[in-house]
């Protein structure tokens, strides 16, 4: 169905149309006619059906345009691509090139395994198509690895014979290198951001450029203005004359497109012509009529070379400011040396790197200033670690020597004590011994004097009660002498009892008691002299003087022994003075003795204070040892900690010598970077100037489209001014004609007032009729149309007849039919023309 | 029978007839004059340019006071066109008023083609894509564009010869 239709397009094109205008142009009078009188339905059906087959043709030729388009558009991207392939095997051929020399200088067996299949690049880019062209990259990217070990093998070589290649000259060059590849990656973006806004504004311009199609099409087309404009009084005046100017522009628009699809690139110069092919076809939709007459054009003539000066002006601006925008790309494009050191991101690298380097030699000088301070600080350590040794050793021997001093003192005195102790005790004793001898002495020299005088008593007492003294024993014999007594007078009771009883008898008693006295004492000096002078009754006279005698020789021997005894108890007195002298001269001893051990003691608990004293100061001496030892063990730990802290130094900087050591090896990478980027650097620029080669050949082909677009401008312009003209000869026509209605009628006016035609008349009654309905329309009612308004609504003053409203109260819908404002049944009144 | 509504009806057809706004038709189906038959065409400069959309009035004794019921006949790709053809148009729900007359109906469809509403969506995908993308919209659009072009006997015409290019 497509190829049928667009044949028809294609050779229907510029002719069919112009005969269809024409052939409406003489049809269509009696058609509006029909229109406005006859029944509707086939007429309606005819119309819609044309103008749908107008639609369908108008939208083929739009899509016979779009495929044009695409063709062009094939055949230049198969043009390009063919050049992007010569492009690629020259790129080929100089790398096989590279890669042959660099073989041929340098020994096959020095060179490592980089083996480099050169061949199979060109053919794989031929047989690429762009779908797959990932795996074309891959190739690339394998061809470069190879290619780049190569070429570092072989600079290594280089570098080997000859090391003196200086480094200085070799990083400038690759900062160069690299600030240019910089440069020229940046603008490539640039160029890329460029090309996508211009293919953006391409895609605008063409979708307005399809717009403009359509809308000129629509304009050719009959059917719309038919559809359009039926009400308007005389469309179809409009048709043909409209006809020859729509088709004009028509060729000159394929024109312009193919010049839009060279001048993709550059985005002004569409602007300007479509801005400007815009405006005629805005200014064909409303036509005017006629031809301008000869007088007349003249000043059109002179209006349009007017306008046609001011367009050249604004051209030659146009072009001014492409140039200028072409100088200001090329320096963009091409930065000197100083542009490129005054570039921000140069700066910025520089300053990093001095920034790095200061930051470098500051570390380490930090770090020597650490190394000595630590040995410093390790010095000082050991120093004050033996100093505080040395005093806590010292100190710590001379209070042992002290303690040891007071140890021996203490116990001195202690032996000392005991020994005085324990003569004490022996003297004690002694002394006590002695006493009881000597008492015991004293008793048996008592017995034996008691015996010595012959009391028996006195000796049985004595034996019986050593402890008693004489006291006891007198008292003993007043005890007798009272119980003696106490029996007299018990005796002297019961005689004189015996007295009162028998005073006969008692004097009896008495003179008997009186005569035993006498007896008594008579008995008594009896037995006294029978004991001096013996038995009288039994002794003889004779034997009295010799036991006289004898009596007298023991009295002798008894005086004597008396003497005797005297003397030997002056003896024993003198004995017991000495004795007692002896116990005098003890006792003092004794005192003496206890004077010298109250003296010790005293010295005893001297000696005790002083050894709490030098407790207390052996205890002092011991916390301050405590305390030095505390001391010492504190500055232990700060000897730790120092060592620890300079174990961190020590580490640190070997840390910081390590990243110098990375940084230096670092630094070598960088600069065998350097060394291979150099080749990279210069295919770069090989590929720069072949893009600049083809940037060129861009510009020549851009410099034939501008001189093209220029005729092609020219031709427009020409074209539009020749609208103009006619435009505003239709104008001028318009008037005229209206100039003429306007005399045409006065003159029908006398005409009429003369009683003129008829024909004129009936045309004016139309007209009044039409004005008559008119009026009737404003004053029927707006909802049925059909009765006169007889009903108001006072809340808002809207009118209508009387049975709309009440059809509207009815039916619950309370809002004026115009405003929508609720209103009640009272609101309603009657309406009066009055 | 000439109710109220046959003769203002009747009105209607009259000045629509004499009075055409541009690029609408309509008029009744020659048995029945409750029911209209109308033409929108695609307004110039929109993706409906050129298009021809078929359209069914259905009106009912209570008109004017009473919105008629509309439809497209034509397959619509639009935000407020639901997929069976009905239409969501506020003046024919809730804002209607007595004074419109069909011109005005029709006038204001055309004016929604170009004019549409997404905020109130009766096709989501068609709302979707004006929104978000222009491009597939306009094809969208176009697409039904063309098909308006065509009779529906034609249209079923050409849905057979395409099932049988299919199957060969």
């Amino acid at each position: 169905m497509e190829s049928r239709k667009r044949t028809h397009a294609e050779d229907a094109d510029p002719v069919v149309t112009k005969k269809r205008a024409v052939s409406n142009g003489y049809g269509s009078p009696t058609r509006v006619n029909g229109v406005a009188t006859e029944v509707d339905e086939p007429k309606e059906n005819d119309e819609l059906e044309s103008f749908r087959k107008e639609a369908i043709f108008r939208r083929m030729k739009h899509y016979s345009r779009e495929h044009e388009r695409s063709q062009h558009r094939i055949e230049e991207l198969e043009r390009r691509r063919n050049a992007c392939e010569a492009g690629l095997s020259a790129i080929q051929a100089c790398w096989t090139q590279l890669i042959d020399t660099i073989r041929l200088l340098v020994k096959p067996e020095a060179l490592s395994s980089a083996s480099v299949d050169t061949t199979g690049l060109f053919d794989m880019s031929t047989h690429v198509d762009s779908e797959s062209s990932p795996e074309l990259e891959k190739a690339l990217q394998e061809q470069m690895n190879a290619t780049r070990e190569l070429v570092a093998s072989f600079v290594q070589m280089g570098s080997q014979t000859r090391a003196a290649l200086s480094a200085d000259d070799m990083y400038i060059t690759c900062q160069k290198a690299r600030t240019e590849c910089t440069a020229l990656r940046s603008e490539v973006q640039v160029m890329r951001a460029r090309l996508e806004d211009a293919e953006s504004e391409k895609e605008n311009y063409h979708s307005r450029l399809v717009a403009a199609e359509n809308r000129l099409e629509r304009l050719s087309s009959r059917t719309i203005p038919q559809s359009d404009s039926r009400s308007s009084a005389p469309p179809e005046k409009h048709t043909p004359k409209e006809e020859p100017v729509a088709n004009a522009p028509s060729p000159t628009k394929v024109k312009v497109e193919d010049v839009q699809m060279k001048d993709e690139s550059d985005g002004q110069p569409p602007t300007a012509q479509h801005g400007e092919a815009s405006s005629p076809t805005e200014d064909t939709m409303p036509n005017g009529t006629g031809r301008p007459s000869a007088e007349e054009m003249d000043d059109w003539r002179e209006i349009a070379a007017m306008r046609e000066k001011e367009i050249r002006r604004l051209e030659e601006e146009i072009t001014a400011l492409r140039e200028e925008q072409l100088a200001l790309a090329v320096d963009q494009k091409v930065p000197s040396d100083e542009t490129l050191q005054k570039m921000p991101l140069w700066k910025a690298v520089y300053q990093e790197f001095s920034h790095a380097t200061w930051q470098r030699s500051d570390l380490e000088e930090q770090l020597k200033k650490a190394q000595e301070e630590v040995s410093e600080l390790r010095v000082k350590l050991a120093e004050e670690a033996e100093k505080g040794n040395a005093q806590v050793a010292k100190i710590q021997q001379e209070y042992s020597n002290v303690i040891a001093k007071r140890d021996a003192d203490l116990v001195r005195l202690r032996e000392q004590r005991d020994q005085q102790a324990a003569e004490l005790s022996e003297r004690k004793h002694k002394d006590s011994e002695r006493v009881a001898a000597l008492e015991s002495e004293v008793k048996r020299l008592r017995t034996r004097m008691a015996a010595s005088t012959g009391d028996e008593d006195l000796v049985a007492f004595l034996f019986s009660d050593e402890s008693v003294h004489g006291k006891t024993y007198v008292d003993e014999l007043r005890t007798r002498l009272e119980e003696a007594e106490t029996k007299l007078s018990a005796l002297q009771e019961s005689l004189s009892s015996l007295n009162q009883e028998h005073p006969d008898v008692a004097q009896h008693v008495q003179s008997e008691a009186e005569a035993r006295e006498q007896v008594a004492q008579l008995s008594k000096e009896l037995e006294k002299y029978r004991s001096i002078y013996g038995d009288a009754s039994s002794g003889s006279s004779s034997d009295s003087p010799g036991q006289l005698r004898e009596k007298e020789e023991e009295l002798q021997k008894l005086r004597l022994q008396l003497k005797q005894q005297t003397q030997a108890e002056s003896a024993l007195y003198t004995e017991v003075e000495k004795l007692s002298a002896a116990w005098e001269a003890l006792d003092k001893q004794v005192k003496n003795k206890v004077f010298d051990l109250s003296a010790l003691e005293e010295k005893l608990s001297r000696a005790l204070a002083d050894r709490a004293k030098i407790e207390n100061k052996f205890y002092a001496a011991m916390r301050d040892k405590e305390a030095v030892e505390f001391e010492r063990k504190s500055l232990v730990r700060n000897i730790e900690k120092n060592g620890k802290s300079m174990e961190s130094v020590i580490a640190a900087e070997k840390n910081l010598l390590a990243q110098v050591k990375l940084l230096e090896g670092e630094q070598a990478e960088s600069r065998k970077i350097v060394q291979k980027y150099g080749p990279e650097i210069h295919r770069l620029t090989d590929q720069l100037k072949d893009y600049e080669l083809k940037l060129e050949a861009e510009k020549t082909k851009a410099a034939q489209c501008k001189t093209e677009l220029k005729q092609i401008l020219d031709k427009h312009y020409t074209q539009q001014a020749e609208l103009r003209r006619r435009e505003e000869a239709i104008r001028r026509k318009e008037k005229e004609v209206e100039r003429l209605q306007a005399t045409a009628q006065s003159k029908l006016r006398s005409l009429s007032s003369q009683g003129g035609a008829k024909g004129k008349e009936h045309e004016r009654e139309e007209e009044l009729q039409g004005e008559v309905d008119k009026l009737m329309s404003v004053l029927k009612c707006s909802t049925c149309r059909q009765n006169m308004r007889n009903a108001v609504i006072t809340k808002c003053m809207h009118s209508f007849c009387k049975q709309c409203v009440e059809a509207r109260i009815s039916t619950r819908q309370r809002k004026c039919p115009a405003c929508n404002l609720p209103f009640g049944q009272q609101d309603v009144q009657p309406l009066y023309f009055q | 029978m000439s109710t109220n509504c046959r003769r203002r009806l009747i009105r209607d057809f009259k000045r629509l007839s004499t009075d055409p706004p541009s690029g609408v038709s309509g008029s009744p189906c020659p048995d029945n004059i409750m029911l209209w038959n109308a033409v929108i065409f695609g307004p110039a400069d929109t993706p409906f340019e050129d298009g021809t959309f078929r359209l069914l009035l259905t009106f009912d004794e209570s008109y004017p006071n009473k919105p008629p019921t509309v439809k497209f006949l034509s397959r619509m790709f639009h935000p407020n066109v639901y997929a069976n053809g009905e239409l969501c148009l506020d003046i024919l729900q809730n804002r209607w008023s007595p004074t419109y007359d069909v011109a005005a109906i029709l006038t204001s469809i055309q004016s929604l083609l170009h004019d549409p509403n997404p905020n109130s969506p009766a096709n989501a995908e068609a709302a979707q894509l004006y929104r978000e993308n222009m491009k597939e919209y306009v094809r969208r659009v176009k697409e039904t564009v063309e098909e308006s072009w065509l009779d529906p006997e034609e249209k079923e015409r050409m849905k057979q010869e395409d099932a049988q290019a299919a199957s060969q």
